[in-house]
């Protein structure tokens, strides 16, 4: 993906951003 | 580089944080505004205070460094970094670590250990933790953001190592904790706006994201088949279970238990029992306070970290195509890689003087910014935690509400700091981080969790786990992981050799050894030595609403 053969690697960038989105979603309900 | 345009953006940015540590001078009413201020914050300066706290000049360039000679794997540590250093601390500790320490009027981490245990022993002991390991972290952390502007910018070392830390400690010692955490705010949008261009300025220089990732994957075998000094740096870490820059190492090798127990696992839980960052809880003015710092928080953390560990490696491209020669051949030392990269990349750019400068300041204020708050807690551990405690014992009441043993601690730690850069040896900025945070894991973290989730927690179990803790982290430290013990040297002055064990276990990070040994300790510790108050049960007063 993206010129990143092993998915090792770029799942891990996948699970940097997956984590991200629960942090904002998570943030935004609770947040109110 | 022309130092005229670094040195008027630098004097513009030492004005703003002098004048940001005024006003926190001028609303630093007594000790508990100097020690923890719930009055002036938002989860704005929450989240950019813990981010720009957590990730230092050690992030950016130690491992930025270590990046670019292990690979893209070390987004890993992005992720642990997120998931445990952000989502678990502010879910599963922050909220309880704001409310529990209001409900103790603890105002430092020790304090709130040793009124949770009930017990001035523990309180002391976590101290005394501070006290010894943190320097060694704080000076890493100076020396990253010292090495970056003497190799960018030629600036003379020394003068660069005491302008630093004659800033630092003046915000410090008399803005208190309302002036580190708007600094923290300043410094991280400008480390924010660095990373994004150097990140973005990286990908434009190579020919966009798909062509530079793809060029770094088929550099590694043509590096690896081409001989020369490129072939002899990356024989060695292919033999020892690196497979490419873009690829993860053979699982077990060298080459993976280094990154893998040491950098991410040593770092990335090693953050939850950070006492620098359990105050930043502890300023929260309430549960969504700290909920809606996590947005701006996770994002800012993504793109600092995200970005370094991903330019590090594709620098490897970026010299083999200028130079012919890989990072860690055209730079030999970790620390200075990025450094040299960034001098280099922006050479012939126009206004790259202007770039530099920028990154410089980037570095330069991750750097400050989580000096100023390991600096500020070790003025709290030793003129609030442990001197207090002394002045108690004397007869003398209420101790502990004078600023004036803080800031004097401060100040002695700013030269402590100091002397102990000066000491440090090369390639050490990200092993130093990995050993404090490995520390305090191992030594603090079973009962800091303990102490959260447990409404009369047991001080037998916390005595037990934190000896057992402390204990196997030293021994494995000093006489098993051949990355610590080297640059110690005991086992080597008493045994002849920097392991005792041979094989990979000398590539496994103490943290993997101690921590599971603290958590049973704590367990075993309860069972055998139930409290004289009877066994601890689950929370009431703080389970959520």
């Amino acid at each position: 993906m993206l010129g990143i053969e092993d998915p090792w690697v770029w799942g891990g960038y996948v699970a940097c951003f997956v984590t991200v989105a629960f942090c904002c979603i998570y943030g935004w309900i609770k947040g109110k | 580089m022309n130092t005229t345009i670094f040195i008027s953006i630098t004097l513009v940015f030492v004005a703003l944080t002098l004048l940001l540590g005024y006003f926190g001078y001028k609303h630093t009413r007594d000790n508990e505004h100097f020690l923890i201020n719930t009055e002036k914050n938002n989860p704005l300066i929450i989240a950019l205070s813990y981010g720009a706290t957590f990730l230092s000049a050690s992030a950016i360039v130690g491992f930025g460094g270590q990046a670019a000679k292990y690979g893209l794997s070390l987004v890993w540590l992005v992720f642990f970094n997120l998931f445990f250093g952000l989502a678990v601390a502010f879910i599963f500790f922050g909220r309880r670590t704001r409310r529990l320490g209001r409900e103790e009027k603890a105002f430092t981490f020790s304090d709130f250990l040793g009124k949770r245990f009930k017990s001035p022993m523990i309180r002391t002991f976590s101290a005394v933790i501070v006290m010894v390991g943190m320097p060694i972290y704080c000076a890493a952390v100076m020396l990253g953001g010292v090495n970056f502007i003497e190799a960018v910018v030629g600036l003379n070392k020394d003068v660069v190592l005491i302008g630093f830390a004659i800033i630092v400690a003046i915000y410090v010692t008399y803005g208190g904790i309302i002036a580190v955490m708007y600094n923290d705010a300043l410094q991280a949008a400008i480390m924010f706006v660095g990373m994004v261009v150097i990140l973005v300025f990286t990908y434009y220089t190579l020919g966009g994201v798909i062509e530079a990732n793809t060029a770094l994957t088929g550099l590694w075998d043509t590096v690896r088949n081409g001989g020369g000094a490129n072939a002899d740096a990356l024989v060695p870490l292919a033999d020892k279970g690196m497979n490419g820059w873009t690829a993860f190492s053979s699982f077990g090798s060298e080459v993976w238990l280094t990154v893998v127990t040491t950098f991410m696992l040593g770092v990335g839980i090693g953050a939850i029992s950070q006492p620098q960052l359990a105050v930043r809880f502890m300023s929260a003015k309430d549960d969504r306070s700290l909920n809606r710092s996590l947005i701006i928080g996770s994002i800012f953390m993504l793109v600092i970290v995200g970005s370094a560990y991903t330019v590090g490696p594709l620098s490897n491209v970026f010299f083999f195509e200028r130079f012919g020669e890989i990072s860690i051949v055209y730079e030999s030392n970790p620390d200075m890689i990025i450094p040299t990269y960034v001098r280099e990349l922006f050479s012939g750019v126009a206004f790259g003087d202007v770039f530099v400068s920028l990154f410089v300041l980037a570095v330069l204020s991750a750097s400050i910014s989580t000096m100023a708050a390991l600096l500020h807690t070790m003025g709290a551990s030793g003129g609030y935690d442990i001197w207090s405690q002394v002045e108690e014992r004397k007869g003398n009441k209420n101790p502990g509400m004078s600023m004036r043993p803080n800031r004097i601690m401060t100040l002695i730690m700013t030269v402590v700091v100091v002397l102990l850069a000066y000491m440090m040896p090369g390639n050490i900025i990200a092993k130093a981080t990995a050993v404090f945070m490995g520390l305090t894991a191992a030594t603090l973290l079973p009962s800091y969790a303990y102490s959260l989730y447990s409404e009369r927690p047991n001080l037998n179990g916390a005595k037990a786990s934190i000896i057992a803790g402390s204990i196997s982290w030293a021994f494995w430290a000093f006489f098993v992981n051949k990355g610590i013990s080297s640059v110690i040297g005991l086992s080597r002055a008493l045994f002849g050799t920097d392991s005792l064990m041979g094989g990979l276990w000398s590539f496994v990070d103490p943290l993997i050894i101690s921590l599971p040994i603290s958590i049973a300790a704590l367990m075993i510790g309860c069972l055998v030595w139930p409290s004289s108050k009877g066994d601890a049960v689950e929370a009431e007063t703080v389970t959520e609403s």
